[in-house]
């Protein structure tokens, strides 16, 4: 479904992405990880067709995707765009409705589903937000907002959805009913994180960018997640002293600070 | 709008100094009075959206594109003093620091966007409120774009008169206010409906988002 | 503790300032076409390495108004018999020094150590160029959310509501920012 060779990405002399290779197939769920800077929203962005890489080869369906076809070729553009979702990593910049039922129905609409209404008030009852319909989007709590973003990328039936941290102010709860909900997604789902904690829970594939900005490993999320020098390597791991009785340790950890 | 150096006349650019010098202190000390201590981060903070939405583009039908100038919201939001302050301060870092725009005529541009713009905004918000607060909002980003406009008009326009060669041959801007005018003001008459539209829902969301904070 | 480095340069700065200005104010009170294009050639000199890259950005800002201006004011003259040569030339010569100078000004001179005399200058300067920064990748998210979540072109409505929206926000996060910068200066004893 999705085939990138050696996409590299540069802003203005920042460095993003190095010469990056990942094939994804139709249904999978891959957790991409990383840390902070390693171009994971980058990615994103360039799987969504927003940006378009400096260097390097990106198909969707086989078909070479660039934001300069995306506004050439109108007819593939509609299509391109209903079935890929991005959530942002701030969702609230997904948000600019004036009310929660028109930010869910504003895709729907947008595609000219004769049903936009409906599909808009069952997934506000899914998300949890159908006693908010009439407030503006803005007012909403972080979480709300994250919730709502998604609503509006579900609600298009999404074929690749992709989303950037999107456990990002979820409380338990939340975060729990959207692990089970990409789990029973049909769709294609690549999420990021930088928790390990949910890296398994999120897909079974995971695909880890270094701190250098390349692709470091690409695999099951298990064997990832029980090999200590690789995710050192990603600089995934962290230091930090504590108490073992009465003695003071230091050595690292892989488990998370939340 | 931003009138490049070297088309004004000293006479003129050193005038907008000797006007924009003291606006610039009464401004400075009209804030420190209302805001205190508070007058520092509020003046950069506004100062970095006005810078925002100066660069803010709307696509128009068609492929073409216009730039906000977002001084009619601004002034609505923040009054017209805070305005002018926040729209010389970025002017002032665009021409000095990222090297657009002039610095001789960063005066006129700081007294024709930001002192007048702000003003003709906020004054004609204050008249049509009570009558209808929509209009009265698409009229002030309207005015707050086209009145600048005829300033910068109708200064381009005196150059040819206020400074002449020898032979009466323009030394500066060689065209006068005849031409300047309908070229200049024509235009932003038609973008101004778009800046006053985006004055009014601009306000109007922000209004629903103050009310959600209890403000 | 500052180093010697930063004062010396501090002092280049400030010596930049005052040339720019004078140089500014210089340019516009000559006429003559010999004495705009030695003033021409000499900040160009003076630009040092990067004075390719310089030039050609002063170009790309002067041209589009110098190009209008000067085929608008051909023609007229070139109809009603008035002199063009010499005009043209002065005003071209004109526009394109200062806009070179003040090119070169704003990549060579740091403005900030320029000012450092005044500690308030100073940080409303990093206050506001930090914020600029920040928020204009912001804007980029925006735009980038507002293309996504549309199946083609967005049309004129909705991105002027997108717009109006967005602007709200930012607004918003300016008061936001502004309380916390008062409360954070507050909080480490300044303001007071
Ligand atoms: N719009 C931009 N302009 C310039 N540089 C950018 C821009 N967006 C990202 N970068 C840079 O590109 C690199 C990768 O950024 P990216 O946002 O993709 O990282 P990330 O993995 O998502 O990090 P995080 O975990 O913090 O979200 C960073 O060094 C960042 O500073
Ligand atoms: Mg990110």
């Amino acid at each position: 479904m999705i085939e990138l060779t050696g996409v590299s990405h540069c802003f203005r002399g920042q460095t993003a992405l190095v010469g990056v290779d990942l094939r994804v197939r139709e249904g999978e769920k891959v957790v991409l990880l990383g840390v902070n800077g390693a171009g994971k929203s980058t990615l994103l962005k360039v799987l969504a067709g927003l940006v378009a890489p400096s260097s390097g080869e990106y198909r969707y369906e086989g078909e070479v995707i660039t934001p300069e076809r995306l506004r050439r070729d109108r007819a593939f553009a509609r299509r391109f765009r209903g079935e890929v979702g991005l959530l942002f990593q701030n969702a609230e910049v997904m948000l600019f409705n004036p009310t929660v039922f028109d930010e869910i129905a504003f895709g729907p609409r947008q595609w000219g589903f004769a049903d936009a209404e409906e599909r808009a008030y069952q997934w506000a009852e899914r998300v949890g937000l159908r006693e908010m319909m009439d407030r503006p989007p803005f007012s909403l709590s972080g979480g709300e907002r994250q919730r709502l973003a998604l609503a509006c990328l579900l609600v298009l039936g999404p074929r690749l959805l992709l989303l950037d941290e999107p456990t990002r102010g979820l409380d338990p709860p939340a975060t729990g009913w959207l692990v089970e909900l990409i789990a029973d997604l049909p769709a294609t789902v690549i999420s990021s994180t930088h928790r390990l904690s949910l890296a398994a829970e999120l897909g079974e594939r995971a695909v880890v960018l270094g701190r250098d900005h390349r692709l470091i490993y690409d695999g099951p999320v298990e064997e990832f997640l029980e090999n200590r020098d690789q995710m050192a390597t990603a600089g995934l791991l962290h230091c930090h002293r504590h108490r073992h009785g009465e003695v003071l340790h230091r050595h690292l950890h892989g488990h998370d600070w939340e | 709008m931003h009138v490049p150096d070297g088309f004004l006349s000293p006479a003129t650019y050193m005038t907008a100094y000797g006007l924009a010098v003291p606006l610039w202190w009464v401004g400075v000390r009209r804030l420190r009075h209302e805001l205190d201590a508070e007058t520092l981060p509020w003046l950069a903070a506004v100062s970095a959206l006005c810078f925002v939405l100066m660069q803010w583009s709307i696509p128009l039908p068609g492929g073409s594109s216009v730039h906000l100038s977002g001084i009619g919201l601004l002034a609505v939001l923040f009054g017209p003093w805070v305005s002018f302050l926040a729209v010389s301060l970025v002017l002032a870092v665009q021409s000095l620091v990222l090297g657009v725009g002039g610095v001789t005529t960063l005066a006129v541009n700081a007294l024709a966007m930001g002192l007048i713009g702000s003003w003709m905004a906020f004054g004609g918000w204050r008249l049509l409120r009570r009558v209808h607060e929509p209009t009265a909002l698409v009229f002030a980003g309207w005015l707050a774009t086209v009145a600048p406009a005829a300033v910068v008009g109708v200064t381009l326009g005196v150059q040819p008169l206020v400074a002449q060669g020898e032979e009466g041959e323009p030394l500066f801007f060689p065209f006068d206010w005849e031409v300047t005018l309908p070229a200049v003001v024509v235009p932003h008459a038609l973008l101004g409906v778009v800046e006053g539209v985006v004055t009014w829902w601009g306000r109007s969301a922000w209004v629903r988002l103050r009310v959600r904070h209890g403000e | 503790m500052e180093s010697r480095g930063w004062s010396r340069r501090r002092l280049g700065d400030r010596l930049g300032l005052v040339v720019y200005g004078g140089g500014v104010v210089g340019v516009t009170l000559v006429h003559d076409p010999v004495w705009l294009t030695a003033a021409g050639v000499g900040v160009w000199l003076g630009a040092g390495k990067e004075r390719g890259r310089l030039l050609r950005r002063a170009l790309r800002l002067a041209l589009p108004w110098l190009v209008v201006v000067s085929v608008g004011y051909g023609m007229v003259a070139f109809w009603s018999g008035l002199p063009v040569g010499e005009v043209l030339l002065r005003l071209n010569l004109r526009v394109g020094v200062l806009v070179l100078l003040t090119v070169v000004f704003a990549t060579r001179v740091s403005l900030l150590r320029a000012v450092d005399f005044s500690p308030t200058l100073v940080w409303l300067f990093t206050m506001v160029m930090s914020q600029m920064v920040l928020w204009q990748r912001l804007y980029e998210e925006f735009r980038l959310a507002l293309v996504s979540r549309s199946p083609g072109e967005p049309d004129l409505r909705t991105v002027l509501q997108a717009s109006a929206n967005a602007i709200a926000w930012f607004a918003d996060q300016a008061l936001a920012t502004a309380r916390n910068q008062a409360q954070a200066l507050r909080a480490r004893g300044l303001l007071e």
